[in-house]
Formats: structure tokens, sequence, C-alpha cells
């Protein structure tokens, strides 16, 4: 009986360690009532240059202030929320020979790992590796991306609706359409095989 | 002979006409791309307005919903008035006397 004390004591400690951590990773929801959360999109091609943004973004991130190696999730912009100063660009844009939306609605980026963390103000940077999926096509990227952290916030931002954190992320990267399946090596002195996405997005995560 | 100058005075009033639809055209084509803001693209069915949320700092983008004449229907006026003025070049010429005596 006396032999197995230490046993359960190592386990009653490992059981509050773990609850200890869990408590400090939150978890940080991305979907924006307010529709600020935006990826913006540019392409420059000789003939034209194209830009616009989508606005229907969401997404869950776990995210752990003090560590913030440990963090995962998973973002996704609607296709069908694309958006452009034209209406016929749009159009053609989201039809079934470009993004095809209506077979492939999401473009998602899911979380595998984190590199290159420093610290920068109100936060950190970092390298971030993961699937990204455009057009029924995944392919591992790695992109920069800046994280800010504002606790407390959320009741600002909410006007006093919810209290808790706000999680900012930023992250500007390059992909290649032809690497996706959009019509590679097509067009492309009027729509440019090179997309500069840029990302600013903010999650709350209310108090429990 | 009366024939002939009617003839003559009607073309010299359609090579009027057609010139001033082709400035008119031209001119409200180039004005209206001016009063729209002179935009060196195609058009724009929604205007783009950059803010700033106070809060997270983010910068996002809201459309306006707001009619931008683009490069394209500049062309097409400009086409469209040079064509008519042209045009009135076949209109209202003074025939030569060996064929009109």
């Amino acid at each position: 009986m006396n032999s197995l004390a230490p046993t359960r004591l190592t386990i009653a400690a490992l059981l509050i360690a773990s609850v200890t951590l869990n408590a400090a990773e939150k978890e940080f929801d991305f979907k924006d009532p307010k529709g600020i959360n935006n990826v913006s999109f540019l392409l420059d091609a000789p003939l034209e240059s194209i830009n616009g943004n989508a606005k229907g973004v969401s997404g869950i991130v776990q995210f752990d202030p003090g560590n913030p190696k440990t963090i995962s999730g998973t973002i996704t912009v609607e296709t069908a929320t694309l958006n452009t100063t034209n209406d016929t660009m749009r159009e053609h844009m989201l039809g079934a020979g470009w993004l095809d939306a209506a077979s492939h609605p999401q473009i998602t980026f899911a979380t595998k790992s984190i590199s290159k963390i420093e610290p920068a103000e109100d936060g950190f940077s970092a390298h971030l590796t993961g699937d990204f999926t455009l057009k029924g096509v995944t392919k591992e990227i790695t992109v920069p991306v800046s994280f800010t952290y504002l606790p407390d916030m959320l009741g600002a931002r909410s006007n006093g609706a919810a209290e808790g954190d706000l999680l900012v992320v930023r992250s500007t990267f390059t992909i290649l359409r032809s690497d996706f399946g959009i019509k590679p090596g097509q067009n492309t002195e009027k729509v440019a095989d090179e997309i500069e996405l840029r990302l600013a997005i903010a999650g709350a995560a209310p108090d429990a | 002979m009366s024939l002939s100058k009617s003839a003559t005075s009607n073309g010299k009033k359609l090579r009027l006409l057609l010139r001033i639809l082709g400035c008119t055209i031209l001119l409200c084509g180039i004005g209206f791309w001016l009063k729209t803001g002179a935009h060196n693209g195609f058009s724009k069915n929604r205007v783009e307005i950059e803010k700033v949320d106070p809060i997270t700092k983010i910068e996002y983008i809201e459309y306006e919903e707001r009619f931008v004449m683009g490069l394209e229907y500049l062309a097409v006026a400009s086409a469209a008035g040079v064509g008519l003025w042209g045009l009135s070049f076949f209109f209202g010429r003074n025939k030569s006397p060996s064929f009109t005596e």
C-alpha cells in the first residue's frame, strides 16, 4: 500500500501540471461579425493589375501566449467572398474556368509547425508551416507570420459585450496559381501567375 | 440643278450634324472619365475605401457602390467620336463642275 503512494502522488502532480498547462492555452475564434478580418490579393501582370479581397474568414486557433511553439489551428476563407472592383472580373474569377467557387467553396490553411520564433512589439514573429488548399489542391507552404497578443481587449472591440483576449495575425506571402492548377501557363499577360496574399485577421478568446 | 443643290445642302447639314455628334460623344466621354476620377485602368463598379480598426489596427477595405469609368469606355467614346467625324467627310462635298454642269 505504502509503495503505491509515490506513484499516486506522481500521477496527481502530472494531472495538476496538465490542467495548469491547458489552462494557459486559449482558443481563438476568427469568425468576425464586424467584417474586418480580411485577406487581400494582388496580381500584377504586364497588361493588367488585379486586386481585391475576401472577408469570409473563419477558423479556430489554439494559442498559448506563454508558449507560442504550441500554436495550432486552421483558417478558412469562403471562396465566394472574394471581391474585386469590377463585377465582370469577379464573375470570371469565381467561375469554373478560374477558381470554380461552386465546386471548391473554401480556401484553407492548416498549421503543422512553427519555427524562427522571435519576439516583437506586443507579440512575436515566426515562420508557420502548414497545408494550403486552393481549388482542391493542397500544398505545404511556409509563410512569415506576425502575432500580436492583446490581453483583455475583446471588451473594447465588442463594446463590452464580452470580455477576453484578442490575437491579431498578419502575414504576407506569395503563391503561384499554376501550383494549384489554375490555368497554368495561360493568360499570364493579363492574369499574373504570382499572387501576393496579405492576411490581416483577429481572433477572439472570450473569458470562460 | 436645283435637286443637286438641295442634295448638297442636305449633305452639308448631315456633315455638320455628324461632326457635332462626334465632338459631343468625344467630349462627353472625356468629361465623364475625368469626372469619375480619370481612372487609368478598367471600369469599376465599386470603389475601395481603406479603413483601420482602432483596436486591432487591422487595415481593411469597405466598398462603396459607385461607377468609375475606365479606359475601355474612353476608347469606345473616342473611337465613336472620331469615326463620326471621319464619316462626315463623305457628305456635303461640292461636286466638281465637270459632273454637275
